[in-house]
């Protein structure tokens, strides 16, 4: 019986709209087509009207959970342009705001994927602590998501030494829980059997696709521009990249939630510079853009986001091209999918934590 | 301990007795596992309050549905409700034969899969195939333990069942294995993780029912929480059996117990269940069996 079901434009398992047409054969699947595109909202020419300081605000609506790190690879491309160097307190600040989106980026993950196998507590519990990092988030920032935290040159804001306990305690409290679910829900057998062995993706397979982050992590591609191409300070942290080699939807569980270990170390070690730094300034006055291209790379939690924005020396850019995780990661699922059953296809598509309004842009 | 047959058939422990325990195993179901989640959970009576909207809503029928796609719900709902009158807690001893048990519990099992073929959606049919796959997954190591069990008692009825075991105490102590055996299958049977396959919400959209509005998912969703007390009360009279008050109580702590294992497991997927149902459960009814027999 050859069957073509429909996941999408609407469907539960996915919170945005896109369409995966599955061709099965009984459960079997052999072949999946991709149809994108359902939540295109012109961005990338929005912006060449728009001021460069207004460009920041808009390309941190691109997505409601990399509202970090779109605005971050955006004024870095700029500053590559006018050749800016952040100040030191500028770079720390930036990092923990940025690593405090991917703890809570990973633990939603956790979340969601947990109930597309239908295992809800895990969910509810992932999601409940994850509201320490809003918390956080929100007391630092003003805001729990669009944290409206870059300028071109620098930080709006400064984190305070009021901020730095709670947030420390926050990161505690994070550490200890996820350290709780990779010990008893990894070992969990009917999680086991939905995770290990679904949704391979080879080595070979993983680079030829130009797959990123924690999937191309997961299939032993060890890439993460934050090694590769250290910017900010993260040449001057002490962190581990994560790579595993099994290669499945389980080696993707664990990497996020490996990484999240990661990212509290890397906090830590902001927070201490930060208290080496104070009074420092937290911003550079950038007077004019010149003539010239600029491009910013970005870890966001999902991969690497690429900005390129060409400027011809006015207020507004000539031309912005964003490039999102989930673009070059999206190509993969199809390989993923192929002799899987049909109960794979949610949780595999899950697996590379896809974001299809960043990637529509 | 037979009264009046209308007796049995409309209050206890037919129609109002089964209504009654239905809801509260239902708003249990609710209540219990959203605190297990770390949720305060709706009221204990919002499956009741749900059925009563659901009756008050429009019934959409696809415009390629079967003829079937009404009939299933109700079949399923009259076939299930069947099952409880046969208890042996002042139920018509006369006609309760296990065999006709496992038939008409399996009745309601096809229902959902004819409603999800007969909805004229590739989900429904997924879920309908998905639902046919899973009994034939259960139904060996079901059998097999429910022949155990009667070989043992003597008696091919409920009745004649549970004054064995008043007699020379519960079967659970003589047939282990059988037990472990019936006990896995009650997930698959009422459409609990670890075995929720057929109605996958997120996978296949609640497959069967995905169709399904208004009284006909009233009746349909009826019927699967008639089902859950249906099946756990078999699992105590076929090897718990004490009396008709611990029959109630021991009733109540095993739903908690599958509650719980729900609340703690994903969802496998449909050859997994199979694989876990012929080549474990099989085996360990057939022990039972092989012991009893010999």
């Amino acid at each position: 019986m050859d069957v073509v079901v429909q996941f999408g434009p609407q469907h539960l398992a996915l919170a945005e709209p896109e369409r995966l047409k599955v061709y099965a054969e009984g459960e079997k699947v052999i072949n999946v087509d991709i149809t994108m595109g359902y939540n295109h909202r012109g961005v990338e020419k929005l912006a060449e009207r728009k001021t460069y300081e207004q460009d920041i605000l808009l390309v941190e609506r691109i997505c409601g959970i990399c509202s970090m790190s779109h605005p971050l690879a955006f004024t870095q491309a700029v500053e590559d342009i006018a050749g800016v160097t952040l100040p030191e307190r500028a770079e720390y600040s930036r990092m923990i705001i940025a690593e405090l989106e991917r703890i809570h980026s990973h633990l939603l993950w956790a979340g969601i994927a947990a109930e597309i196998i239908g295992i809800e507590t895990l969910f509810m519990y992932t999601w409940r602590d994850r509201e320490f990092v809003l918390d956080q988030l929100e007391t630092i920032t003003g805001n729990r998501n669009h944290y409206a935290w870059n300028t071109v040159g620098g930080c709006r804001k400064d984190i305070t030494e009021k901020q730095i306990p709670g947030l420390l305690t926050a990161l505690e409290v994070v550490e200890r829980r996820t350290e709780h679910y990779i010990d008893s829900f990894l070992r969990n057998r009917t999680i086991r059997a939905r995770l290990v062995g679904t949704g391979t993706l080879p080595r070979d397979d993983a680079r030829r696709l130009c797959t990123v982050g924690p999937l191309a992590r997961a299939s032993g591609y060890a890439v993460d521009v934050r090694k590769d191409d250290p910017h900010l300070a993260y040449d001057r942290v002490d962190f581990e990249k994560i790579v595993l080699d099994e290669e499945d939807n389980m080696a993707r569980a664990k990497v996020r939630l490996l990484e999240v270990f990661e990212s509290v170390k890397i906090i830590r070690q902001a927070v201490a510079a930060l208290k080496g730094l104070k009074g420092k300034e937290i911003a550079v006055p950038v007077k004019e853009i010149p003539p010239g291209e600029g491009v910013g790379r970005y870890e966001a939690p999902r991969g690497e986001v690429f900005h390129y924005v060409r400027s011809n020396g006015t207020f507004y850019p000539e031309r912005v091209k964003i490039r999102a995780p989930t673009y070059a990661n999206v190509q993969a699922v199809p390989v993923m999918l192929e002799g899987d059953t049909l109960g794979d296809v949610p949780i595999t598509l899950a697996s590379i934590d896809p974001c299809f309004c960043c990637t529509d842009r | 301990m037979s009264l009046n047959p209308l007796i049995s058939i409309f209050i206890i422990p037919g129609l109002l007795f089964t209504s009654v325990m239905t809801f509260l195993y239902a708003g249990m179901y609710r209540k219990v596992r959203a605190r297990m989640q770390n949720r305060r959970g709706p009221p204990f009576l919002q499956p009741f309050y749900d059925f009563v909207k659901l009756l008050s809503k429009d019934s959409v029928r696809p415009e390629k549905a079967g003829a079937l796609f009404t009939w299933a719900p109700i079949i399923a709902l009259a076939s299930i409700l069947v099952v409880p009158m046969l208890f042996p807690v002042w139920g018509l001893s006369f006609a309760g034969d296990v065999i006709v048990v496992i038939y008409v519990l399996n009745m309601s099992s096809i229902m959902l899969a004819v409603g999800g073929f007969s909805s004229a959606s590739p989900f429904g049919a997924v879920g309908g195939s998905r639902e046919v796959t899973q009994l034939f997954a259960y139904e060996l190591p079901l059998a097999i333990s429910i022949v155990a069990v009667a070989v043992r008692a003597g008696s091919f009825s409920l009745t004649g069942i549970a004054e064995a075991q008043e007699v020379h105490g519960m079967l659970f102590y003589q047939l282990p294995f059988a037990c472990i055996a019936f006990l896995s299958i009650v997930p698959a049977k009422i459409g609990l993780q670890p075995f929720d396959i057929p109605e996958a919400e997120q996978e296949i959209l609640g497959g069967p029912l995905v169709e399904y509005s208004g009284y006909r998912l009233a009746i349909f969703t009826l019927s699967n929480q008639v089902k859950v007390f249906t099946v756990i009360s078999l699992v105590v009279i076929l090897f718990f059996w004490q009396n008709w008050w611990m029959f109630l109580i021991t009733g109540g702590l095993l739903w908690l117990l599958f509650i719980f294992i729900k609340v703690i497991s994903a969802r496998v997927k449909t050859e997994q269940s199979f694989v876990f149902f012929w080549k474990y459960m099989a085996v360990l009814a057939v022990i039972d069996l092989v012991r009893v027999v010999i």
